[in-house]
C-alpha cells in the first residue's frame, strides 16, 4: 500500500520534471536571499553549558574583560623623532577620534586633579574607618603611644622633605588619611598592570611606550561592529608619522581574524573538495548529471540553515562550520540513489530497491543529531536543528529529485548478489578486528579531554604575539586571582553586599590578601554607621585627654602647643552623603576595576588569592550572602572538563539507544543490529588511537564529530547488512565506497584548515570514517556470512 | 567627542579597563616622601629668559662651577616650622661627586642619611636603624628630582629658568632669588621662594634658602667647603658608621 503510494507520487513528479525543477529553483532562490538576513553571534559561550556554574562563571569573568575596550600602544620605532614628538602625535591621533565608533579615549591626566581626588577621600576618611579600626585607634590614645607617635613625627619632620610634610603631620597626626592612602597604593597593585605617569601620558614602565585606552560602545561579539571599529582606527593610524609604532590590542581583533581564518578555511576546503569531486567525476561517474548528487546536499544545507535560523533567531558561525560534515553525510543517500539507478533498469525500481536503506541510514543519523538536542550545551542544539533538517532535505531530494534527472543504465556484468565469504576468511577478519579493537582499548582508556575552549579560538598568531607582548610590558592584569562576584538590582544593595562580603573576606584570609572597593568606598548604610561611630568615639574627655598628651610630651620636641589643632578641627564628621564623590576620578578608575553595571543588576567583584584551600574555606559564605559566586580560575577548567564529561556522556548513550532503537525496528534483528554496529565501534576506537598518535587531547570538536563518526559508520553497516539479506546488488559496496570516499576528501579538506576547530573536526572524521568503511567492507561482510541467512 | 582629562565617564560603568594606571602614581605621590625631599634639594630647573646682566651672571657662575667634580662640605640646617615653637638647628655634611651620586647626613639633634648612587636611593636614621634602599632609575619623578639637583649644584642656573623667574638680588657676592612661575608644575604648588646665595669668590654655592607655599623656612648653610677632593667610599654608604 505504501509502495503504492511512493510510486504515484514518484511517477507524478516524474511527470513534470521541468515544473519541479523550477519550483526548486524559486525555492533555493528564496532560500539564498533569506540567507542575508540571519543574524550571526560570534561567542564561545554557545559551547558552554547552559545553566552549568561554569558558564555562570565564565560570563561573570567575561564582564571583566577587555570586552568594550581598545588598548593602543605606541613606540618609537626610529630614532627620527624625539619623545616630545611622540607624546605630540599620541595626542594628535586621540583627538581625531570621533563618535559614533569611539565614544571615549583615556589617554592624559592632571597631576594636580589626582590630588585633589586624593583629598577628596581623605576628607572621607571617618566614614570608611571600621569598629576594629577604631579600637586600634583607641589603643594607641596613650600617654606611652602618643610620645611615640611625636618621636616618629619629630624624625620625620628633620628628614629634608619634613618641612613639606609639616602641614600633613599636624592634620593627621595618627596617620589615619596615610593608611588610607596606603590602602589604595595596596589595591594598585592588585590591578596587575605596569604602568606610570610620563608628560601626562600613560606609559610602560620602560618608558617605551605610551598607551591610549580607547572605549567603544560596540561589543566584540558584533562582526560588522568589529570590522567598521577596527577599519577606523587603522585608517586613523596610518596618518602617524612613519618613525610611529602603534599595536592595537582588544577583542574585535579576534573576531575579525576568526571571520578570516574561517573564510580562507572554507575557501581552501571548498576548493580541494571541488578538485577531487571532479577528478571522481572525470574518472569514476563519467556522467555530468552525477553533479546532481553534490548539489542536493548543497541545496539542502541552503535550506537547512534557514530553517535553523528562523526557529532560534541567531546561529553561530562555528556551527556553520559543521555544513560541511552535513553535507558529507548527506551526500551518501544521493550516491546509494544514482548508483542504484545506474545500474537498473528502471528509476522507479531502483529507488524503491534502496529506499529502506537510504531511510534507515537517515533515520539512525536523525537519532545521532536527536541526540545532540539533550545537551544543555546551546551550540550542540543548533546543530541538532540544523543538520536534521538539511538531513531531512538531503533524503527527499535524493528519493524524489535525483531520479528525475539521471538516465537508468541497465549494468549486466553486475552480479545480483553480493558475494558470500568464506567461513575462513570471515573467521580471519573477525580474529583481526577483534584484535584491533582489544588493541584500541588502552588507548581509548588513556585519551584525555582539554577542556580550554580558547584552544579552539582560530585568531591569527601576530594578532596573539601583539598581546603577548602587551603583556609582557603592561602586564597581565592580575589574571591568575580568583574573583567573588555580589550582584544586587542597585548599586547601594551591591555595595552593601560588598561590604559584608569583605568583612567574611578579611576574616578568612586576612587583610592584605583580599584586593576589594570596600575599604576604599563602602556603601551609604555602612558610611553612615561608621560616622555615627567615630562621632562616639571623640567624646569631649577623650579629646580634652589627646591635647593634654600632645601639650606634654611634645614639649621635649619643641612642639607648638597648637600644632596638632588641624587635627581636631578634622573631628567633626558632615553629614554623609549617599552618592559617591562626583567626578572623582581615582573613584571612576576603582569602580572600574571592581564595578560592572548590566542592564538589571550591579556586580561588585573583589580578588583573593586562588588556591584550592582559601576557595574551600569561603565556600560557606555563600550561605550568609545571597547571590554570591566564587570563580577559581584555575577550578574553571577541571569544572569544563567535568561538564563536557557529563555531557558527551549523556548524548552518546542517547544516541546510541536512538540508533540501537531504529536498527532494532527496522532491522527487526538483533543479531543484524549487532553487525550494523561494528563500523561504528571501529569508528570511535581509531579517533581515540589517532588522537594519541598525534598527541593531542580530545576536545570539544572531537566529541561533537565523534558522535557523527558513528551515525555514519551504522549507515555503512545497515547497507551491507540490507543488501546482503535481501539479496540484490545495485552496486551497494561501490555506493558505500563513494560515501565514503565522499566524505573522506571532505573531511581531509579540512586538514589544511587553520582554524583549530575546523582542523579537529576534520581529524576526527578522517580516522573515524576510514576506519568504519574498513570494518563495513572486510569485517560486516565476514559477518554477514558467518551469522546471517541470504534471502532467496 | 569629549576627549577626558585623566578620567573616565561615570554614567556607564565600563565593565573592564587596561587598570593600574593612575593608582601607579598614586603610589609615587603617597608612598615615597623622598620624592618630595629631593623636590626641596632640587627646586626645579630648565630653559627660560633672562635679561642680558642676568644672563652674564649666570654665564659666569655656571663657568666657575664647572670644573667641579667633588664636594664635600659641613652644612647646617635651620627649621623654621609653624608646627614648631623655636627654630630647629641641624648639623651635618654634604658630599657631591658628578655625576649623580650624593649623599645627605645630618649628625644632630637625630642622626640620619641620604644617598643617591644614580640608580637607587638608600635612607637610614637611628630610630628605625634600617637601610632603606629604593629604585631611582625607570621612575620619572626621581629621576628629574636627580636630573635638577645635578644642574643647581654644578651651577647651571639658566636651566632652573623654565620653572622660575629669577630676581638678582646682589651680584657680589650673587644672591640668586627664584620664584616659581604662575604654572610652573609641582615645584610651584610646593615652594613660594627659593633663594641661593654663592661664595664671594663665585667657587660654590654658600647658601639655600627655601620658604614653602604656607610659610615655612629652612635655610641651609654650606661651610669648610672642599672641592675635587677624593671622597672616600665609605662615603657612599647610609649606614650608621657612614
Amino acid at each position: 500500500m505504501a509502495d503504492d503510494r511512493f510510486s504515484a507520487f514518484f511517477n507524478r513528479l516524474a511527470a513534470h520534471p521541468r515544473r519541479v525543477a523550477g519550483g526548486i529553483v524559486v525555492l533555493l532562490l528564496c532560500a539564498v536571499a533569506g540567507l542575508f538576513t540571519i543574524s550571526f553571534h560570534h561567542s564561545m559561550e554557545v559551547m558552554l553549558p547552559e545553566g552549568s556554574e561554569t558558564r555562570q562563571a565564565m560570563g561573570y569573568l567575561q564582564s571583566l574583560d577587555f570586552s568594550a575596550k581598545v588598548a593602543v600602544s605606541f613606540s618609537q620605532a626610529d630614532d627620527k623623532i624625539d619623545r616630545s614628538e611622540l607624546f605630540l602625535a599620541v595626542d594628535r591621533f586621540a583627538a581625531s577620534l570621533e563618535p559614533p565608533l569611539v565614544t571615549q579615549v583615556l589617554s592624559t591626566f592632571e597631576e594636580q586633579q589626582m590630588i585633589r581626588d586624593v583629598g577628596v577621600f581623605l576628607e572621607h576618611a571617618p566614614e570608611l574607618l571600621t569598629e576594629a579600626d577604631l579600637e586600634k585607634l583607641g589603643g594607641r590614645i596613650t600617654r606611652e603611644g602618643v610620645a611615640n607617635i611625636l618621636r616618629k613625627k619629630y624624625v620625620q619632620l628633620l628628614k629634608p622633605e619634613g618641612s613639606f610634610m609639616a602641614p600633613m603631620i599636624q592634620r593627621d597626626p595618627f596617620d589615619i588619611q596615610v593608611a588610607l592612602i596606603d590602602k589604595i597604593r595596596a589595591l594598585s597593585s592588585s590591578f596587575g598592570y605596569a604602568m606610570r605617569i610620563e608628560n601626562n601620558h600613560l606609559v610602560s614602565t620602560d618608558g617605551k611606550q605610551v598607551l591610549l585606552v580607547l572605549e567603544t560602545d560596540i561589543p566584540f561579539t558584533d562582526a560588522g561592529g568589529s570590522h567598521a571599529l577596527v577599519g577606523y582606527l587603522r585608517e586613523k593610524l596610518e596618518t602617524l608619522p612613519p618613525s610611529i609604532k602603534a599595536e592595537m590590542v582588544c577583542g574585535h581583533l579576534h573576531t575579525i581574524s576568526n571571520e578570516k581564518v574561517i573564510r580562507r578555511d572554507v575557501g581552501l576546503t571548498v576548493s580541494i573538495a571541488s578538485v577531487a569531486f571532479v577528478l571522481l567525476f572525470l574518472f569514476f561517474f563519467r556522467d555530468l548529471r552525477a553533479n546532481l548528487i553534490f548539489l542536493i546536499p548543497s541545496a539542502a544545507l541552503l535550506l537547512g540553515v534557514n530553517v535553523a535560523a528562523l526557529v532560534l533567531g541567531t546561529l553561530s558561525p562555528m556551527m556553520l562550520g559543521f555544513g560541511a560534515v552535513v553535507a558529507g553525510i548527506a551526500v551518501d543517500y544521493g550516491i546509494h540513489v544514482y548508483v542504484a539507478v545506474r545500474r537498473s533498469g528502471s528509476a522507479l525500481d531502483a529507488v524503491r530497491s534502496v529506499v529502506r536503506p537510504v531511510l534507515l541510514g537517515a533515520l539512525t543519523t536523525a537519532g545521532v543529531f536527536a541526540a545532540f538536542f539533550f545537551s544543555s550545551i546551546p551550540g550542540y542544539t543548533q546543530l541538532a536543528l540544523f543538520a536534521l533538517f538539511s538531513v531531512l532535505f538531503s533524503v527527499a531530494g535524493a528519493l524524489f529529485i535525483l531520479p528525475l534527472f539521471i538516465v537508468p543504465k541497465a549494468n549486466a556484468a553486475m552480479p545480483t548478489r553480493l558475494e558470500k565469504m568464506s567461513p575462513r576468511r570471515a573467521w580471519i577478519s573477525i580474529a583481526m578486528f577483534a584484535l584491533l579493537l582489544a588493541a584500541a582499548v588502552p588507548f581509548a582508556l588513556k585519551a584525555r579531554f582539554d577542556s580550554d575552549i580558547t584552544g579552539l579560538d582560530g585568531t591569527e598568531r601576530a594578532i596573539l604575539e601583539t598581546e603577548e607582548r602587551f603583556q609582557e610590558t603592561f602586564g597581565n592584569g592580575g589574571a591568575g586571582q580568583a574573583v567573588a562576584v555580589v550582584s544586587a538590582p542597585s548599586l547601594e544593595g551591591a555595595l552593601e553586599l560588598n561590604d559584608r562580603l569583605y568583612d567574611a573576606l578579611v576574616e578568612q584570609v586576612g587583610a592584605d590578601k583580599v584586593a576589594s572597593l570596600s575599604p576604599i568606598w563602602k556603601s551609604y548604610s555602612f558610611r553612615t554607621a561608621n560616622a555615627e561611630r567615630w562621632g562616639a568615639f571623640w567624646s569631649a574627655e577623650r579629646t580634652e585627654q589627646l591635647k593634654g598628651f600632645f601639650r606634654e610630651e611634645g614639649a621635649q620636641y619643641g612642639f607648638a602647643s597648637d600644632a596638632f589643632d588641624p587635627f581636631f578641627e578634622t573631628l567633626e564628621v558632615s553629614d554623609v552623603r549617599e552618592e559617591g564623590p562626583e567626578g572623582n576620578l581615582i573613584l571612576d578608575q576603582l569602580e572600574t576595576r571592581f564595578v560592572a553595571g548590566l542592564e538589571n543588576e550591579v556586580r561588585i567583584f573583589s580578588f583573593f588569592p586562588d588556591d584550592p584551600e582559601t576557595i574551600a574555606a569561603m565556600a560557606h559564605l555563600k550561605e550568609s550572602l545571597p547571590g554570591l559566586v566564587l570563580i577559581s580560575r584555575s577550578a574553571i577548567a577541571s569544572s569544563l572538563a567535568q561538564d563536557y564529561t557529563r555531557e558527551f556522556t549523556r548524548i552518546t548513550l542517547i544516541a546510541l539507544g536512538l540508533v540501537l532503537v531504529v536498527a532494532a525496528l527496522l532491522l527487526k534483528s538483533a543479531r543484524k543490529v549487532l553487525i550494523v554496529l561494528a563500523p561504528a565501534f571501529a569508528g570511535v576506537a581509531s579517533v581515540a588511537v589517532l588522537a594519541k598518535a598525534v598527541g593531542t587531547d580530545l576536545n570539544v570538536m572531537n566529541l561533537v564529530s565523534g558522535i557523527i563518526v558513528i551515525g555514519l559508520c551504522v549507515d555503512y553497516g545497515i547497507f551491507h547488512v540490507h543488501a546482503y539479506t535481501h539479496g540484490f546488488n545495485l552496486g551497494t559496496r561501490t555506493a558505500i565506497s563513494l560515501s565514503a570516499g565522499t566524505t573522506l576528501i571532505g573531511s581531509g579538506a579540512l586538514l589544511f584548515t587553520l582554524h583549530p576547530a575546523l582542523f579537529s573536526v576534520g581529524l576526527t572524521l578522517v580516522g573515524g570514517i576510514s576506519a568504519g568503511y574498513a570494518v563495513s567492507m572486510l569485517v560486516v561482510p565476514a559477518f554477514c556470512s558467518l551469522f546471517l541467512e541470504e534471502q532467496v | 567627542m569629549k576627549q577626558v582629562i585623566y578620567g573616565h565617564k561615570r554614567a556607564q560603568r565600563p565593565q573592564s579597563a587596561p587598570r593600574g594606571n593612575l593608582l601607579r602614581f598614586l603610589r609615587s605621590f603617597a608612598a615615597k616622601p623622598l620624592c618630595t625631599a629631593l623636590l626641596v634639594l632640587a627646586a626645579g630647573c630648565g630653559q627660560g629668559f633672562a635679561s642680558e646682566e642676568q644672563a652674564a651672571l649666570l654665564e659666569k657662575l655656571e663657568k666657575s662651577f664647572s670644573g667641579i667634580q667633588t664636594v664635600q662640605a659641613r652644612l647646617r640646617q635651620e627649621k623654621r616650622l609653624k608646627i614648631f615653637d623655636r627654630t630647629i638647628v641641624m648639623e651635618g655634611r654634604l658630599t657631591l661627586e658628578n655625576p649623580g651620586k650624593l649623599a645627605w647626613r645630618i649628625d644632630s639633634p637625630i642622626r640620619y642619611a641620604l644617598v643617591l648612587d644614580g640608580n637607587h636611593a638608600l635612607q637610614w636614621d637611628e630610630d628605625s636603624n634600617k637601610v632603606q634602599k629604593m629604585k631611582t632609575n625607570g621612575d620619572p619623578i626621581f629621576e628629574e628630582v636627580i636630573g635638577q639637583i645635578e644642574k643647581w649644584f654644578s651651577g647651571e642656573f639658566v636651566s632652573l629658568l623654565e620653572e622660575y623667574d629669577l630676581t638678582v638680588k646682589s651680584d657680589a657676592p650673587p644672591v640668586l632669588e627664584f620664584v616659581p612661575k604662575p604654572n610652573g608644575g609641582m615645584v610651584g604648588k610646593v615652594i613660594k621662594r627659593l633663594t641661593i646665595s654663592v661664595r664671594a669668590d663665585l667657587r660654590y654655592v654658600e647658601q639655600i634658602a627655601i620658604e614653602d607655599v604656607g610659610g615655612d623656612q629652612t635655610i641651609i648653610s654650606f661651610h669648610d667647603t672642599r672641592l675635587n677632593d677624593p671622597v672616600p667610599a665609605s662615603e657612599w654608604e647610609a649606614s650608621p658608621n657612614g
